[in-house]
């Protein structure tokens, strides 16, 4: 991956992170639940991704700027009340932005409650670090997660429905592939981009061991 | 709130600690969430009305005017669109004053979540004259053809719904049948790959036309002559009736409440609680 230097290289490699090394989907295998429930067309992916990184700014603000007056003993059910506040401030702004989207996706934002890329992220990074590392590196495991949600669901879009973004691709005939539209298709197409990242991290890897860490990755 | 730092240091805050933060996040907490409920309730509201409204003139084809109403045991009674929740059945009327139809919500558990359709009846022909669906979680591109597929839609336009001799009910009640078997004009053609969201469309209708429909009978001379169709802003202010089974008017608690439940569900595996345990179970295969 092309990494331009910047002048602060803290808060580049923070946002990259969640991007790419430590991809919440493709790396870490965190919110799988919903990546897989949601990702069948593209729309949808990208408006759960984004609905997600909304929630997990927030989520992770609150809890960095009150890290030290949480008590420990009580950190995990504080987040949770934070993560679900914040799930139903987005489930009653879509529904009022609109109907049509809230139809699409409704159950399913719900559910971004459960997705526990945001509260193992409040956990393991936001709880540690000051609010704006913390919010760098919330914008880029929201991103990542958006990607990894998009590059899923375009597949299956594709495959499923022979539409991208609703466009047809392949002609009036095109018979639905019903099983890339269900929740299989969903592991099938997970597991595929799995491969390629495992087989791209490999690649990196090696590469770096022979050129003695040319690459800063 | 000026407590010290301590989280980090090993000895255990005192409970009332405890005690004092989790009540305040809750506090804050329901503070954020009633407020935004309270400033989403108007524009939630007008998207329902609206996408009610355009589902109305839909199946009732013709129309130009409606008039909500609440049709029960205890009788016929307008209902303001303030209180559209109320509201089980909506008269259409066109430009002349004359009743063109009458527009019924019926719902049926489906395969994914609660179908809701609207359903638009003739009395004079005694038929279903358009259907379109309000609300429905079907799988994508097999149980969501019930709103898309020409075939299935077609089986509405004139969907014999005559009453028996005691009017009391169907004389045929509506069924489903398999894709290509349909031979009685009281019959629904099934979706190939869909056949528990076309079944539950078949139920929710004939459920609700069974009990609708001998009550709408008794008062159809009402509705025919009501007098100023045009204007249904006229009867706000009318006494509330207890709200119908039917509407999905979640209270800002509840929905913080599914939302923790279904947090609980996830992390704290075993102790479920409240709406969580009434979550439907899916089990079913979907495939003829």
């Amino acid at each position: 991956m092309p990494a331009p230097k910047h002048d602060a290289p803290v808060s580049l490699d923070t946002l990259k992170a969640g991007v790419w090394k430590e991809n919440p989907v493709f790396i870490m295998l965190l919110g799988l639940c919903p990546a897989l429930a949601v990702s069948n067309t593209a729309v949808n992916s990208l408006a759960m991704g984004l609905a997600s990184t909304f929630v997990l700014l927030g989520a992770s603000f609150l809890i960095s700027l009150f890290r030290n007056v949480i008590p420990k003993q009580v950190r995990i059910a504080s987040y949770i009340i934070i993560i679900a506040t914040f799930v139903t401030v987005v489930d009653y702004t879509i529904h009022a932005l609109s109907l049509e989207l809230y139809n699409a996706l409704g159950a399913f934002i719900q559910l971004i409650v459960v997705n526990c890329m945001i509260l193992g992220r409040c956990e393991a990074y936001a709880s540690k670090h000051r609010v704006s590392t913390t919010m760098v590196n919330a914008v880029g495991m929201g991103a990542g997660f958006t990607l990894a949600l998009f590059l899923v669901g375009s597949i299956r879009e594709i495959l499923g429905f022979g539409t991208f973004f609703g466009i047809p691709l392949f002609g009036p005939d095109f018979q639905v592939w019903a099983v890339f539209i269900l929740p299989p298709g969903g592991f099938i197409v997970l597991s595929l981009w799995l491969v390629l990242f495992a087989a791209i991290q490999r690649k990196r890897d090696r590469m770096a061991a022979g050129k003695e860490g040319a690459y800063g990755s | 709130m000026s407590v010290e730092p301590t989280s980090h240091t090993p000895p255990m805050p005192s409970s009332g600690r405890l005690i004092l933060t989790l009540a305040i996040i809750a506090m804050l907490s329901g503070f954020t969430v009633v407020l935004v409920y309270q400033v989403t309730l108007d524009p939630i509201a007008r998207n329902h009305r609206e996408a009610l409204e355009k589902a109305i003139f839909e199946v009732l084809p013709g129309a130009t005017a409606r008039v909500n109403y609440r049709l029960d045991d205890g009788g016929l009674r307008p209902v303001s669109d303030r209180d559209l929740d109320e509201a089980n059945m909506f008269a259409g009327y066109d430009k002349e004053g004359r009743l063109v139809g009458v527009a019924f919500e019926a719902a049926a558990r489906g395969y994914a979540d609660i179908i809701r359709v609207l359903y638009g009846y003739s009395p004079e022909r005694e038929c279903v004259i358009g259907y379109t669906v309000l609300q429905s979680a079907e799988t994508p591109g097999l149980g969501d053809k019930i709103e898309t597929d020409p075939n299935f839609l077609a089986n509405f336009d004139g969907l014999d719904m005559r009453l028996n001799v005691e009017q009391t009910g169907l004389k045929h009640d509506i069924e489903a049948v398999k894709p290509g078997a349909k031979a009685e004009p009281w019959q629904i053609e099934g979706i190939a790959g869909a056949t528990v969201s076309s079944v539950a469309v078949a139920r929710a209708l004939r459920e609700n036309a069974n009990r609708m429909l001998p009550l709408l009978i008794r008062h159809l001379d009402e509705l025919k002559k009501n007098p100023s169709p045009t204007s249904f802003r006229r009867m706000e202010g009318e006494a509330p009736a207890e709200p119908d089974a039917y509407t999905d008017c979640l209270t800002p608690c509840s929905r913080l409440g599914r939302t923790l439940a279904l947090h609980s569900l996830e992390t704290v595996v075993g102790i479920v609680e409240g709406e969580a345990s009434a979550e439907p179970d899916e089990a079913k295969g979907e495939i003829v």
